[in-house]
Order: structure tokens, then sequence, then C-alpha cells
């Protein structure tokens, strides 16, 4: 690590720790937004903000590893001889499909699957798997075929080309596809609220129907928030990744 | 040699395994639990063999489908597959709702869906085989859409769930897709007639650059309802201070905070686009373009606009495409557009009313889409065509 990815980290904790140490104060939100809307009995959603994140959070971490460790092998898959066939039709349902609203397919997934937690994780998880699967068929075939010519001549097992070499050259950009899906996601988990996933679009809901802006700022800032340390924190990892991989060429 | 196409044979299977699940789902009225029926409870003992063998004669062409006449009757088999089902599917639906009473609903089982997902794999298999027989290939592409086309125009499948829907709500539907329509491309106009010239500033100069990206990018991350919700704040609070206002429909809710964060959410692909299109022209182009005694207008009108404009239309297709979506989510902050039917639908838990806004908003995005993939094509000059996307 650099000194450059060591500053992104230190902010990125200190940003994380402001973030904890806001949503586990329940009574500064409640003084601050009883003073910005006096107008309003109750401020605070009827349950707490550290269960809303929470919930939001254990949704986005479940939909998103069921992603990952869905999309990544089947964009590795279709890159080998065995799935080659597949490879177009996968290039073309993920970029047709990346066309389609996030709302939309979490909709249709209602009058198959039913309301509540699992519609929306599976929902997360069939949306998300599209910028995965894209990345990282674009990853590896964006390795040059002399460096693979070069690894096979050496007498590299197939296995160890793809550990030893693909993986590693195109770990930036499938981080990048990681990164986007997990930002969608926890969009997505937001609308969730709607069919009865919880999360932190619950207030945002719960305000609009009753018209109290509190709610709905109690929804908003920790969500915003949450978005951007999310998207930090991926960017970081591709960071780190992307100078080591560069050192350790040299 | 292999000539068997995997993925033809894959959609094959998936399709002759489709025949197993639920083919029309019925429901005593719009908001009741349905029954589902199988394939040979509606279509009887002929329509079952009719599909099956279809079925079957896609699964033998396919393991020759790497062979061009074969890949040819795969493409007319699958077709032709699309169309009997929703044929027989429109019919069936009218004879059940003529026997029974008129408030039955019949909707599309999951063994339709999967046999369609199926034949539209052979399709696409079939299609790439077929390079150099264009009038095939097209052929292949289109007849299933069009049959489907031809079927909802004549009204054949009106006695479908999701048509039935729509019939008592047409008024409301033209409404709120034309609302749609114009919050979204009214929106990345906006965007785009300030994002060109931010872009243009942040190539001049450094210092506006940095910031704008920050900014853009950190809006960029933010999910749309935490958006909208930070600028209903606020507006509502601007809107109660100066009354004056909310005469020109200038509300915490509604369409205003909408069409403000969709045009936020179409800065950040404009601006990118605008300044890596500026950035990536070859300096000895704009070189030889002064040296030819052009004035800076006729250098940037000439040269650096025709340039940079595919590249510049490629970001306004991402944010139109984005903005497409963000516009069904804004019907929750009552800004209407056919967001409205699935959080209606959803609120009432009907699910043709839920589908019924899903499927014309994905339809929209794919429309804009390729119209704009199209608009693109045709801007890039004939110098630059095939290189740049």
């Amino acid at each position: 690590m650099n000194n450059r990815s060591i500053k992104r980290w230190v902010f990125l904790s200190i940003l994380l720790g402001v973030f904890l140490w806001l949503i586990s104060n329940t009574q500064l939100w409640e003084i601050i937004l009883s003073t910005l809307f006096p107008q309003e009995t109750r401020v605070l959603h009827p349950r707490s903000l550290p269960v809303l994140v929470w919930e939001h959070v254990r949704l986005v971490v479940i939909s998103s590893s069921i992603t990952i460790t869905v999309g990544v092998p089947l964009g590795i898959w279709v890159t080998r001889p065995s799935g080659r066939d597949f490879l177009p039709i996968v290039n073309d349902i993920t970029s047709f499909g990346q066309t389609f609203p996030p709302v939309a397919v979490l909709a249709l997934t209602v009058p198959m699957l039913g309301f509540g937690f699992l519609p929306t994780t599976v929902a997360l998880f069939l949306y998300g798997l599209l910028p995965i699967v894209r990345n990282t068929i674009a990853g590896l075939r964006a390795v040059p075929p002399d460096i693979l010519d070069a690894a096979y001549g050496l007498g590299m097992s197939r296995l160890h080309v793809l550990f030893r070499i693909e993986i590693p050259l195109a770990a930036r950009v499938i981080l990048a596809g990681v990164r986007t899906s997990v930002i969608i996601n926890i969009g997505t988990a937001m609308i969730g609220a709607v069919i009865g996933a919880g999360g932190l679009g619950s207030p945002i809901i719960a305000g609009l129907v009753q018209d109290n802006i509190a709610y709905i700022i109690e929804g908003a800032v920790p969500a915003a928030m949450m978005a951007i340390i999310a998207d930090q924190f991926w960017a970081n990892i591709e960071e780190t990744f992307a100078y080591s991989t560069i050192s350790s060429n040299t | 040699m292999v000539t068997r196409d995997s993925v033809a044979t894959a959609g094959s299977a998936i399709g002759l395994v489709s025949l197993l699940f639920g083919w029309l789902t019925l429901k005593p009225n719009r908001l009741a639990a349905g029954t589902s029926l199988n394939l040979w409870e509606t279509t009887g003992w002929g329509g079952t063999a009719i599909i099956f063998s279809l079925w079957l004669i896609c699964f033998v062409l396919s393991l020759r489908g790497k062979e061009r006449r074969p890949a040819a009757a795969l493409s007319i088999t699958a077709n032709l597959i699309i169309i009997i089902i929703l044929i027989l599917a429109g019919l069936i639906a009218s004879q059940l709702r003529q026997e029974e009473t008129s408030l039955i609903r019949i909707s599309l089982g999951s063994g339709i869906w999967l046999s369609l997902a199926g034949a539209y794999m052979v399709i696409f298999a079939a299609r790439q085989r077929l390079p150099n027989w264009p009038v095939w290939r097209n052929l292949a592409s289109w007849t299933g859409l069009a049959g489907i086309g031809v079927l909802l125009i004549t009204g054949w499948l009106n006695d479908l769930s999701i048509l039935q829907e729509f019939a008592g709500r047409q008024e409301r539907f033209v409404q709120e897709l034309g609302q749609h329509i114009i919050l979204f491309s009214g929106s990345v106009t906006a965007g785009a007639l300030l994002g060109i010239p931010l872009g243009i500033w942040a190539v001049r100069s450094k210092r506006v650059a940095s910031p704008v990206f920050f900014i853009t990018s950190i809006t960029q991350t933010m999910p749309s309802l935490a958006l909208f919700g930070l600028l209903i704040a606020p507006l509502s609070a601007l809107s109660f201070a100066f009354p004056v206002l909310r005469e020109f429909g200038i509300r915490g809710v509604g369409a205003t905070p909408a069409i403000i964060a969709i045009i936020i959410y179409s800065l950040l692909p404009i601006v990118r686009n605008t300044f890596v299109s500026l950035t990536q022209i070859d300096p000895a182009v704009t070189d030889a373009g002064l040296g030819m005694g052009m004035s800076r207008f006729q250098l940037f009108r000439r040269v650096q606009v025709p340039l940079a404009a595919p590249l510049v239309l490629e970001g306004v297709r991402t944010a139109s495409v984005q903005a497409v979506g963000n516009t069904a989510v804004a019907a929750l902050i009552g800004a209407g557009g056919l967001g409205w039917f699935i959080f209606q639908g959803l609120g009432q838990a009907a699910a043709d009313l839920i589908i019924l806004g899903a499927i014309p908003i994905i339809t929209l995005a794919l429309v804009v889409d390729t119209l704009m993939r199209n608009i693109v094509r045709l801007s890039t000059p004939k110098g630059l065509a095939g290189g740049n996307q």
C-alpha cells in the first residue's frame, strides 16, 4: 500500500465512524428534526434508525454476496472453451438487461413471488448480476493474448493461468462491476420498502404517505451516506488492488 | 466436427421442460389468488401435441444447429412456437371467459414465460449462424415480435388479464405515458443543456473540472429515492416561504423534485462524455484546422463538434435510459408517469396493474435505448465509424 491509498482508507474509516456515530445517536436526530419541523408531533419513524440501517445493510449484503458468488464464476465460465457457445447470448442479455429499470424488475418479482424480503432479495440478485457478469467478461477478454501465450509456454496449467494471470489482471474491471452492482442494489433496496422489505426506504415512504418531511430526512440522509461509503469502499479496494498488480508486475 | 449448437439445445430443453409448468393462471377476480392450469388442461391434447412436437423438432434441429440450413429451420420453428403459444392462449382465454363470469382473469403462467425464454435463446443462437443470409436473419429476428404486435392490435389477446387491466384504464394509461415521456425527455434535455457547456468549461479549466466531477459522481451514487427525499425538504420550505411559487407548481412533492433530481442524475454521464470526447481529439487534427486558417469558432463548429458529437450523444443515451427508470420511481413522490401503475398495483396487491406499469416502462427504456443508439450511429462521421464505440 502506498501513501495515497492509506490516506483514502483513513478517510473512509473516518466517514464510516461519523456514519455509525450519527445513526446510533437517535436523540441527536430527534433534537435536530424537531427544531426543523416544530409542527410535527413525531419526527422519528416508529422503528429505530439503527434497526432500519441494519435491515438495509442485511438486504444489500445478502443479495450482493449471492450475486458475486454466482456472477463472477458465470462470467469466467462463458470465457472458457466449455461455455464459449454461451458468450454471445450472455453478452446480449446483460446489455439489454441493463436497460431495464431496476424498479420494473423489482415490481415484476411481486406477481411471481409475492411481497417481503425474499422477492426483494431475488430482484436485487438478478439485477445486480448484470454489471458483474459484464465486467468479468470484459476484464478477462482484455487480458493480452501474448501474456496468455507466454504463460502456457511456461507450462502453466489452465487453472494456474486463470488464477495467477487472468483473474489478477482482470481484477480491476471485475471490482468496478461489483462496485456498480452494490451501488445499484443499495438504491433499489430503498424501493424494496414499498414491497415490505423494510430498510431505509420505510421512513421515506411513511413520510410521503403521512406528509411528514422529518421522516423523509431520517431515511434519505443515512441512505445517501451509506451509498457514498459503499462506493468509496469499493473504489479503495479497486485502487489498492490496481497498485499491487502494477508493482508486482515491475 | 461438433455441429451441435449448445445455446439452441439449452433453449429447446428449457422449452420442453416448460410444458410441465403451469400454462395459464385462472383467478376468480383481479385480486384473488390464482389457480394454475397445465398445458393439457387448457389446450387439450391436440394443442399439447402441437407445441410438444414443435419443441421436439427444435431440439433435434439444434443438434445440427451450427449448419446453416438447420439453423434457418430452427429460427422458423421457434418463431412459430411463439406465435402459436400466444394464439392458443388468446383463444382459450376468450373461451374460458365466455363459459364463466366475465370477472375471471386469465394470465400467462410460468410455463409460457419459460417457453418464450427458450424460444428467445433458440432464435438468438440460430440468428448467429445466418450471417450471410440477411433475409433469413431479419425474418428470424422479427417474425415473432411482429406476430405479437399483430395479435395485440387485432385484439386477439384482449381476454388476457393485462389487456383487460389496460382496457379499463386506457385514458389514464395514455396520460401517464405522456407524462412519463415529458418528464424524462424534458429533464434529460435540460441536463444536456447544462451538462455540455459544463463539460466544455471543464476541459478549458482544471479548477472547474475537479469540483464538477466530484459533485456529480457523489450525486450519482445516491439512491434516487434518497435524492428525491433530500430535495423535498428544501423545496417545501421554499414554497412555504414564498407561496407565489406554488402557483407555478413548485411544491415539495410532485414533479419539481423529480425534474431536478433527474437533471442532476443526467449531468454525470453527459459532462463526463463531453469532457472525454473533447480531450481525446488528436491535437494534430486541431493543428491542421488552425493551419488551414480556420478561426477558433470555425474550428469548434467544423472540427471539434462533429468529432465529439457521437460520444456526447452516447452520454445522453446513458442519461436517458437511466432517466426512464428514475421517472418510474418519481411516481412515489407524486410526479405521475407509468410508475403510478406500479405503485398503485403494489398498494392494491393487484398483480395485473403492476405488470401494466412495469412492462411498458421496460419497453420504453428499450425503445429509447435503440433510438439513441441509432442517433449515435448516424452522428458518427464516416471516418470514425467503427472506431469510436
